[in-house]
């Protein structure tokens, strides 16, 4: 596509001053470009679509001559990939450096936020080893970074937060492309414009040139008669779509509208399904609808099939709704999922335990799963009822004192918590 | 080393011979065979239920073809430890290039991988490209529950031995050998107690034997179960009553519990409801339904990607049996 066609290109800065918006942002991210040296943390861009985050890295390249690598972190999944395309130019120099008076390489992530599906096992893990070995600057793009999986990731960042581009800086931007493209359009219009498109730059310049492929005097009427943008919904919309869909194949359009990858709605459904589905014979079956969703992850998971994809989620939505007999009102549905904030709550615990568990596992010729389930617990009993024999375990083990209080108390000390 | 002065009874009275050990008869003399010519030895599946002795034989061995320094020719793998066939392939590797050197002293190295079964069936076809490429230098001893879980074509390249259960009254006599060099006076109603929680998973039995010495210098079933409500395997029944009494909230929250604080794996759990369901206070045909509905979860369990789910699935289906029965 030739770019001079779309706006959103045509018109896509070319210089930080350019960007609109977002001032502490550009200031916070300029600021770290210039200071980077090899061992400072790479940077991490986060907001909502549209609003220039990646425009920004680009435009700052172009100021700043450097060499910009941009990889689409959703595209290109694999540790292996990302180390071979990003790692091999965060450790060496490039040729072209010499040659073109570049300041060096620059390297992009987009949409990081996508890359902790299935397939990118070790993809973060990659990602963080690049940082922390990486010669050159790094930069991070994502939406939305509250997931717990991000949070090693975020350790290692600046993180620098993008906002909606405000109101009355986006009108001036559509009256000066009005301009510019020799279009006249009343005040009130692109008023609705704006508003339309919640302070996101790229659909506002999206919507104003379809207007004006057809009229170039833009009016109110121009505008309403836009199809409504396909609104993503949340997640709590689409559980109640979900739960309470009626007819129940209605269920299966909550799939389109909200952005989540497939199986953590499938979890987040498990979760909130006991709250919302009262009675014992809705809830039974429509877990057994849960249950069969979870089988055909299990077959894709174990065949690459895509193939079976629909029937797993036709079970998550349309045999969840198509389950309930009796009528519910809509309740207070609860995201991220309740395991995934356990989880992430005794971490620190699980930690611990892993590693006493890892010490039993070499003395005692076990796995530390069986030294989960056949020592941990006879430790525990034996480490709070008799602190002489524990003592005597505890020295032929190496336990450290921590997690000598761990068996005993059962907690950990907060202490020693990093 | 540290086994002379081992403080946990598990590894304290581990046999270090064949001869020490008490079972398995007909496998400890086909494996003396092969200690005439180990040469001739083909590389080793064990299998049988948890606790019987499978790792124990592997490491006598080793310790009879390797000598002395059996530790610096053994490489121990937990296949459900390792992170991916990667690292277990690297382990390897490294192992073999470091036994290289050493060769003189022993007719190869040995490699005990257990809990083998727990590998994908991908995993075991590199594993078998592993042991052919390692054949020259090394042998294998694969330790497993399930024979049936090992792909054909490992199984066909192994000399495969079935570890039998541990028959009770070889329990009890192990236990009361223990019990007396250790000074711990183990009654009948002791003894009964930890076989009824252990059944003939010795490693458990010992464990519980130990935990509950450090009570009382008398084990009897008081003190057993004390130690046993202390270790956690109350947890399970009393999810499970929570469940068939309705509240499957309460229920989920305990399973939850179970897997991320305990620690316990999702088939893990499911076996140890599945035996809780025969202790509970049920006519005996209603036990068997439960325990056919255990089953089907168990097998999609396995089948499935999200243990949460199907556990949680599982817990429904008892709530809704629960309110059935009582209504």
């Amino acid at each position: 596509m030739s770019t001079s066609l779309m706006w959103t290109e045509k018109y896509r800065p070319q210089t930080v001053g350019e960007i609109i918006g977002n001032d502490e942002a550009k200031k916070s991210f300029i600021s770290w470009l210039k200071t980077w040296k090899p061992g400072v943390k790479a940077a991490l861009l986060y907001g909502p679509p549209g609003v220039g985050k990646t425009t920004l890295v680009q435009a700052a390249a172009k100021t700043f001559s450097y060499d910009l690598i941009e990889m689409n972190a959703s595209d290109t999944r694999t540790a292996e990939k990302i180390m071979r395309v990003a790692g091999h130019a965060a450790s060496e120099d490039s040729l072209l450096t010499h040659f073109s008076g570049s300041r060096g390489t620059l390297i992009l992530l987009d949409e990081v936020d996508g890359i902790y599906g299935r397939e990118d096992q070790g993809g973060i893990g990659a990602i963080l080893r690049l940082i922390r070995e990486s010669k050159v600057p790094i930069v991070l793009v994502a939406n939305d970074i509250s997931d717990v999986r991000l949070r090693d990731l975020k350790n290692e960042c600046l993180l620098i937060p993008f906002h909606h581009v405000r109101p009355p800086l986006l009108l001036a931007l559509l009256k000066e492309l009005c301009r510019r493209e020799g279009l006249e359009a009343e005040d009130e219009a692109l008023k609705i414009l704006v508003n339309r498109c919640e302070g996101d730059v790229r659909s506002a310049i999206n919507d104003l040139q379809s207007i004006a492929e057809r009229t170039k005097h833009i009016k109110v009427e121009d505008v309403e008669r836009l199809l409504p943008r396909d609104k993503q919904i949340t997640v709590q919309e689409a559980l109640k779509k979900i739960f309470l869909a009626d007819p129940p194949s209605e269920a299966r359009k909550a799939l389109a509208e909200v952005n989540i990858d497939f199986e953590l709605l499938h979890q987040a459904i498990h979760d909130n399904l006991p709250y919302q589905y009262k009675d014992p014979e809705d809830l039974a079956s429509a877990y057994d609808a849960l249950s069969r969703a979870d089988l055909y992850f299990g077959r894709i998971k174990r065949t690459k099939d895509w193939g079976f994809l629909s029937y797993a989620l036709e079970q998550m939505t349309v045999g969840v709704a198509a389950s309930r007999k009796k009528s519910y009102y809509p309740v207070g549905y609860r995201f991220p999922p309740s395991k995934l904030i356990l989880l992430s709550k005794s971490k620190a615990e699980r930690e611990l335990k892993d590693k006493i568990c890892s010490l039993i596992a070499e003395k005692c010729h076990v796995s530390r799963r069986r030294a989960t389930m056949d020592f941990l617990p006879f430790l525990k009993a034996i480490f709070s009822s008799n602190l002489e024999e524990a003592k005597k375990i505890a020295s032929w083990l190496n336990l450290t004192d921590e997690m000598v209080d761990y068996l005993s108390s059962g907690k950990v000390s907060k202490a020693k918590k990093r | 080393m540290s086994e002379e002065s081992a403080v946990m009874w598990v590894e304290k009275y581990r046999p270090k011979t064949l001869d020490e050990v008490v079972n398995h008869k007909q496998i400890i003399e086909s494996l003396k065979g092969f200690l005439k010519n180990p040469l001739t030895m083909p590389h080793l599946l064990f299998a049988g239920p948890p606790g019987n002795g499978k790792t124990t034989v592997a490491l006598c061995l080793a310790r009879h073809l390797l000598g002395e320094n059996w530790r610096n020719y053994t490489l121990e793998l937990n296949a459900s430890d390792e992170r991916g066939i990667q690292m277990v392939r690297e382990r390897i590797k490294n192992f073999t290039r470091h036994l290289m050197g050493s060769m003189a002293n022993v007719p190869y190295g040995l490699v005990i991988l257990d809990e083998s079964d727990q590998m994908t069936a991908e995993a075991q076809t590199a594993l078998r490209r592993i042991m052919e490429a390692n054949s020259r230098t090394s042998r294998f001893i694969l330790i497993c529950n399930y024979s049936g879980k090992i792909i054909e074509p490992i199984q066909s390249r192994c000399a495969i031995f079935r570890f039998s259960p541990l028959k009770r009254e070889d329990v009890i006599g192990y236990l009361h050998r223990i019990a007396k060099n250790e000074g711990v006076n183990l009654t009948d109603s002791g003894a009964e107690a930890i076989i009824e929680q252990c059944g003939g998973d010795l490693r458990r039995a010992i464990n519980t034997l130990q935990a509950a010495s450090t009570i009382s210098k008398t084990v009897d079933k008081k003190v057993v179960l004390q130690v046993v409500g202390r270790a956690g395997a109350e947890e399970v029944r009393s999810l499970l009553e929570k469940a068939l009494k309705g509240d499957f909230l309460k229920a989920r929250e305990m399973l939850y519990e179970l897997m991320v604080t305990y620690g316990l794996s999702g088939s893990d759990i499911i076996r140890q409801i599945h035996r809780e369901i025969f202790n509970l206070n049920l006519p005996q045909k209603t036990q068997i339904e439960l325990a056919n509905l255990i089953g089907e979860y168990d097998f999609r369990l396995v089948e499935g990607a999200n243990e949460d789910i199907q556990l949680s699935a599982l817990l429904a289906q008892l709530t809704r049996f629960g309110l059935q029965k009582s209504s």
